[in-house]
């Protein structure tokens, strides 16, 4: 009985004392639903925020919106957000996160870094670097019927079914971001009218935006980093005779089946190789010109196409190497398995990386032409 | 302890020793007997002439059967005229009593004494009269298929029930009174070759140690033998089924039947053996299991949901998801209670409504439906005061924890729902996990009659899992459940030998 | 002597130095490892674990002599009685600091991660309170518990298993990049937060069955432990880059914040809500072993009436320890302690009962 009477007094005083110490209540939040951070002339950032207020009855479609402030750090600028703002801002869930093309070109390690170091900040939001400033996307507030950072998350999301765009999140990017033998690349957000265009992506060296990817581009980079998505259309120009009319004279198709042998070789003199070896499964979704009912024509065709691949792969090395974006991991390979060579190499990894010597070879085969022949 | 105990005992005794002989005068007897029954309305004499002497028939007119008295007694004795009494009273139960100061007591019970004038003894014939109702299935215990039968008031009828269904010599019956002014009839019901010994020792000696006026339900004989009165959780099975009563009677356990209440107390029990029903054992084995298991997620969601929805409203949103989270910040964005408050106010009124609905008659019953589920649940929410989300919390709540077979439990989950939720509310999913804990360290602590409560989970007996989370095939049940220490442990071998000896295949 | 209902069996046993084991190092293992070891911090961990393999034989080897006495009541056969009671007081106040440095662990993770503005106080009450609820019951009753709550363990593999959707296994290599020296020297940092396996000083006489049988129980459950470190380790390195490893001091945390279910998101907040279970289990375990000595000096055997208090000092002293420097004294404390108590000690007072041919009845 005694320990009885003991417990619940303790109980009670407890009760009494408690002062709901952590309570965030989730009806006390504006929950901000996309962010931008861009690069004022007089190196401050200015934020945009997106946040979404959902209306009570079912009738009303839900608003966005926009704060604009500009402070010294992204929490800085948040916490004036909150000065213009009732209740409380909350970034828990952010789904997209923008940074604008000049702020990209400066550090995103420090810009991000409050993204790493809150426990509630949203870790799985999606990440990518507006052409020109965040800010003006943002503002764009609707594309047709759907609000913008709506708008932008689920374009990417289905960009990255495509291999469009990289798959990736601010937490995804952050041990590539740290490790000096990798890079990241992301998606590159462009302002087309009033509408938005995500299909091309933005390397980056270290923590700086070096430059950009064509969609081609980056399907490619995505397939030679073996990170198919669900489907990867790319079209190409045929070209088998020469007085073909020019209208017709390409092939949609898509990669059903990837696999990638990457091979780094180090020869004596320190000369870096990479031997990117790509085997492609390709199924046709549209070719008018011709039918692909004989055996050697579609051998041809795989050539070609092979062909046309690899000279897409070169072109895209060469871009990546003059961009110094290690997008493959190079480095990695290099830390993991020859620690020697990168020993010499990591004081100026990006240049020497623009000297790495690569071997891209493709092939491609054609496993599926649809219904007709 | 064990002085206090024989100290009763020879209480008892002293009590006893005040032995008066019969009178035989009549008169005299009959001045006492008046006496001490202080002049009751409802004693009734007959006098009778029986071998030329006077006699005196004494009965209560509200406990025996006067059709009977009249067939059995007065009839034969006045026909036959002289004779042997024993000989010719043709009732079951007749004895001859000398000691005067026992005849009230027998009288209470619904005997009928027989006095002769000058005759130093009295004769006691059994003429109690049985009003009982019919045996019904139990209202709050019914099962879709298998017995339909259930446990009155009547206790010869309840050991009926038992026996019936077990005829087996090994079947015992210890009858206990207990109450020192209601004298309640108990019995005591166990497999001789079953039941641990010590345990049937120890029901024994705590239902010997009773001392008390009034024990009216099973609830106070459960309260005065249970070790841990204190807890939420009831440790001894009341059910008003006899199957259930016999299934667990087989399993080496012991049953209490008591006189004049329909509840048949089974222990010890396990806490899963609340969530068993006969229901599992009458439908095939994958259904029982299914349903089994939704029932133990229930308790699970009854016990939880409501501490887990404040701890996610109040300290983590960031938990839900992207679409979930504005769905429900739109429907609670303009409730002027925090969380707790309101999950409160909901349980509150879910309790009350749910205690008016038993307490009403059933013709009223459907206004507490309308008023309760159409006024409370919609108005609420159209008011502002309560979120949907919320509703929906508080009714999920409430439909999972009348899911469990028996109501103990039924109640006890929601109850255990309210520190959770102040926990939730003080320390978020951090506090609910160490209120969980607590409650596991309390159930693994809890021992009912030397079985460990929360067993086979704790302690750990991966066999007898096969019949707690789920229902396994019967033939698969070669061993009886292991908490109850039973003397014998297998109950079956190999029933579905004719598989093998199929002549056919040959 | 010891009671019939005090007794568990050898696997409970297992179970027992399962759940003394995994504490709080499981979150910052791969952390410290990979400072020393690099890529090879998995190795040092599997060392480590040989380790404690050879340290629980030693400690068997002694608790063999004395079959029916706990450390603090062979300890003055062996040492003599004062020596001995001062030797048992000094076990007290390790195993009390023990605690200590677990709860502030616990309190300072739960501070940074979930609960930022709750205070120390409150969460170290609500902590305790649990785990006296449980420490001042027998041994029987708190096996039982200790053998459920090691499913934890299970679901927290499974949740680990999450962070192989972002995996480079490339992060591990060049494996011996820091050097068999280096490697050796990180599995000694290792040791600290395998400790837990001392256990069996107390509980051993309340075991039954034959002396082996209670070694291969105790050194199972402790290869349990050994290979889920590894394994958590393991993932970390390869989650993790080498250069993010030093900046995350909780890198299982830090890997599970970014997954998402469908319906649950934050998947960080459910591994430390079920690692609760694992520190308070480990503090009951410590608790019981620290109020069970203090029992036996103050209350004739009754480790129940000492709980209270023993309460009360570890809560002063994990109060005490919330600054990092304290923190850091405390850590440097334990060590020493540790080498003493359970490596150095138990092995000197081997020899000798040897030497003096001292046996327990």
């Amino acid at each position: 009985m005694k320990r009885i009477c003991f417990s619940s007094t303790f109980i009670f005083v407890f009760l009494l004392l408690t002062g709901c110490w952590d309570q965030d209540l989730l009806k006390d939040a504006r929950l901000i639903y996309g962010g931008g951070f861009d690069l004022e002339p007089n190196g401050k950032i200015l934020s945009t925020f997106v946040i979404r207020d959902v209306p009570v009855s079912e009738q009303q479609s839900p608003k966005n919106e926009l704060i604009y402030t500009v402070g010294n750090t992204p929490r800085e600028a948040r916490h004036k957000a909150d000065n213009q703002i009732s209740r409380n801002i909350r970034t828990y869930r952010n789904r997209i996160l923008i940074i604008g093309e000049e702020l990209a070109k400066q550090d995103v390690h420090q810009l991000l870094d409050v993204f790493y170091r809150d426990p509630k900040s949203p870790f799985n939001a999606r990440i990518g670097v507006a052409e020109g400033k965040a800010k003006d996307i943002l503002s764009l507030k609707k594309v047709g019927n759907v609000l913008i950072a709506e708008e932008i998350d689920e374009l990417i999301n289905s960009k990255e079914k495509t291999t469009t765009v990289p798959k990736v999140t601010i937490e995804t990017i952050f041990p590539v971001m740290m490790d000096p033998g990798e890079d990241f690349v992301l998606p590159y957000i462009m302002k087309k009218g009033k509408r938005v265009d995500v299909s091309n992506s933005a390397m980056f060296h270290k923590y700086q935006f070096t430059g950009t990817l064509n969609p081609d581009e980056s399907t490619m980079y995505l397939l030679l980093k073996d990170e198919k998505g669900k489907m990867a259309t790319l079209t190409k120009k045929i070209s088998i005779e020469k007085d073909q009319k020019k209208v017709y004279n390409f092939m949609t198709f898509n990669v059903e089946k990837s696999k990638r042998r990457m091979k780094v070789l180090i020869q004596p003199d320190d000369q870096i190789t990479v031997r990117l070896d790509l085997k492609l499964k390709v199924s046709v979704l549209e070719f008018p010109k011709d039918l692909l009912d004989d055996k050697k024509r579609v051998a041809r065709l795989n050539q070609i196409l092979s062909k046309e691949m690899t000279d897409l792969a070169n072109k895209t090395l060469k871009k990546m190497q003059k961009a110094r974006c290690d997008g493959l991991g190079i480095g990695r390979q290099l830390i993991a398995f020859h620690p020697d060579t990168w020993k010499k190499q990591k004081e100026d990894w990006g240049s020497n990386y623009q000297k790495v010597h690569f071997v891209p070879k493709i092939q491609v085969e054609i496993i599926k032409k649809g219904i007709i022949m | 302890m064990m002085d206090l105990f024989r100290k009763l005992f020879s209480n008892k005794r002293a009590e006893k020793s005040s032995y008066i002989n019969v009178f035989p005068s009549l008169q005299k007897n009959k001045e006492y007997i008046q006496n001490q029954l202080f002049h009751s309305s409802d004693l009734k004499w007959r006098s009778i002439r029986f071998n030329q002497l006077s006699g005196l028939i004494v009965f209560f007119e509200s406990l025996s059967d006067q059709q009977r008295i009249q067939n059995e007694i007065i009839r034969p004795l006045e026909e036959k005229k002289e004779g042997n009494v024993d000989a010719i009273i043709a009732s079951v139960d007749i004895a001859k009593k000398s000691d005067l100061s026992q005849l009230p007591q027998s009288l209470v019970q619904g005997n009928c004494v027989l006095l002769f004038e000058g005759t130093a003894e009295a004769y006691i014939v059994g003429m109690a009269a049985e009003n009982k109702r019919n045996i019904v299935e139990p209202e709050n215990e019914g099962a879709i298929r298998g017995a339909h039968d259930g446990f009155i008031e009547h206790l010869i009828t309840n050991l009926y029930l038992v026996r019936k269904r077990i005829e087996n010599p090994s079947l015992v019956v210890r009858y206990y009174q207990v109450g020192k002014a209601t004298k309640t009839k108990l019995a005591l019901l166990y497999m001789q070759n079953l039941a641990n010994p010590d345990l049937v020792e120890e029901v024994d000696q705590r239902l010997g140690s009773i001392v008390m006026d009034t024990t009216i339900s099973p609830g106070f004989i459960a309260e005065m033998i249970e070790d841990n009165p204190s807890s939420l959780f009831p440790q001894i099975l009341f059910t008003e089924r006899p199957d259930r009563a016999v299934a667990h009677l087989m399993e080496g356990r012991v049953v209490i039947l008591s006189d004049g209440d329909a509840t048949a107390q089974i222990l010890p029990v396990t806490f899963f053996a609340f969530y068993q029903s006969p229901d599992d054992y009458h439908s095939r084995w994958i259904v029982g299991s299914f349903i089994r298991l939704l029932r133990l997620v229930s308790f699970i969601i009854a016990s939880l949901v409501p501490a887990l929805y404040i701890a996610i409203i109040g300290f983590h949103p960031e938990i839900l998801p992207v679409n979930l989270i504005f769905t429900v910040k739109s429907s609670i964005d303009k409730v002027p209670f925090p969380p707790i408050l309101e999950a409160l106010l909901m349980q509150i009124t879910l309790e009350v409504l749910r205690e008016a609905g038993v307490r009403l008659p059933s013709r009223v019953g459907q206004t507490i439906g309308i008023v309760g589920g159409l006024v409370i649940g919609e108005s609420v929410v159209r008011a502002g005061l309560i979120s949907y989300p919320m509703v929906i919390v508080v009714a999920l709540t409430a439909i999972s924890s009348f899911v469990a077979p028996s109501n103990e439990i039924s109640t006890a989950t929601r109850i255990l729902g309210f520190p959770l939720m102040i926990l939730a509310a003080m320390f978020g999913l951090i506090g609910i996990m160490f209120g969980i804990l607590f409650i596991l360290i309390h159930l693994c602590k809890l021992e009912s009659f030397g079985t460990a409560y929360f067993a086979p989970v704790m302690p750990l007996r991966i066999k007898d899992l096969k019949d707690t989370f789920t229902r396994f095939p019967i033939w698969s049940l070669n061993q009886r459940p292991h908490d109850p220490h039973p003397k014998r442990v297998n109950q079956e071998r190999y029933s579905r030998g004719w598989v093998h000896d199929d002549p056919e295949k040959e | 002597m010891i009671l019939k209902k005090s007794k568990i069996t050898q696997g409970q046993l297992m179970f027992f130095v399962i759940q003394s084991q995994v504490g709080v190092g499981i979150l910052s293992l791969p952390n410290k490892l990979q400072a020393t070891a690099k890529g090879g911090a998995w190795i040092s961990s599997l060392i480590a674990g040989l380790a404690v393999q050879v340290i629980i034989l030693i400690l068997w080897a002694l608790c063999r002599r004395f079959p029916s006495d706990t450390i603090y009541s062979f300890l003055p056969k062996i040492t003599g009685n004062f020596l001995g009671k001062l030797l048992g007081f000094a076990y007290i106040v390790y195993f009390l600091f023990s605690v200590s440095t677990i709860l502030s662990f616990f309190a300072d993770v739960v501070g940074k991660w979930v609960l930022q503005t709750t205070p120390r106080w409150a969460l170290l009450i609500l902590t305790l309170f649990t785990c006296a609820y449980l420490a001042k019951e027998n041994l029987r009753v708190i096996a039982r518990l200790f053998v459920i709550s090691s499913f934890t363990i299970i679901v927290i593999v499974i949740l680990s298993l999450f962070g192989y959707a972002h995996t480079n296994i490339t992060y591990i290599f060049p494996i011996m990049e820091a050097g068999w020296g280096e490697i050796i020297k990180a599995s000694n940092a290792a040791l600290f937060p395998l400790v837990g396996y001392e256990v069996i000083l107390v509980i051993y006489p309340f075991v039954e069955g034959k002396s082996i049988g209670k070694l291969k129980a105790a050194s199972l459950g402790s290869l349990v432990i050994i290979l889920l470190y590894t394994f958590e380790v393991f993932t970390s390195l390869i989650i993790f880059s080498p250069e993010v490893m030093p900046v995350i001091s909780e890198p299982l945390l830090y890997m599970l914040k970014g997954f998402s279910f469908q319906i649950i998101q934050r998947i960080d907040l459910i591994f430390l809500s079920l690692w609760i279970f694992i520190i308070s289990t480990a503090t009951v375990s410590w608790l019981y072993m620290a109020t069970t000595g203090l029992g036996h000096f103050f209350h004739r055997g009754e480790h129940k009436k000492a709980v209270p208090y023993a309460v009360f000092i570890v809560f002063i002293l994990a109060m005490i320890a919330q600054d990092p420097a304290i923190t850091d004294l405390y850590d440097r404390m334990i060590k020493i302690f540790h080498y003493t108590f359970v490596i150095g000690l138990p092995l000197i007072l081997l020899i000798f009962s040897y030497l003096l041919r001292k046996r327990g009845a």
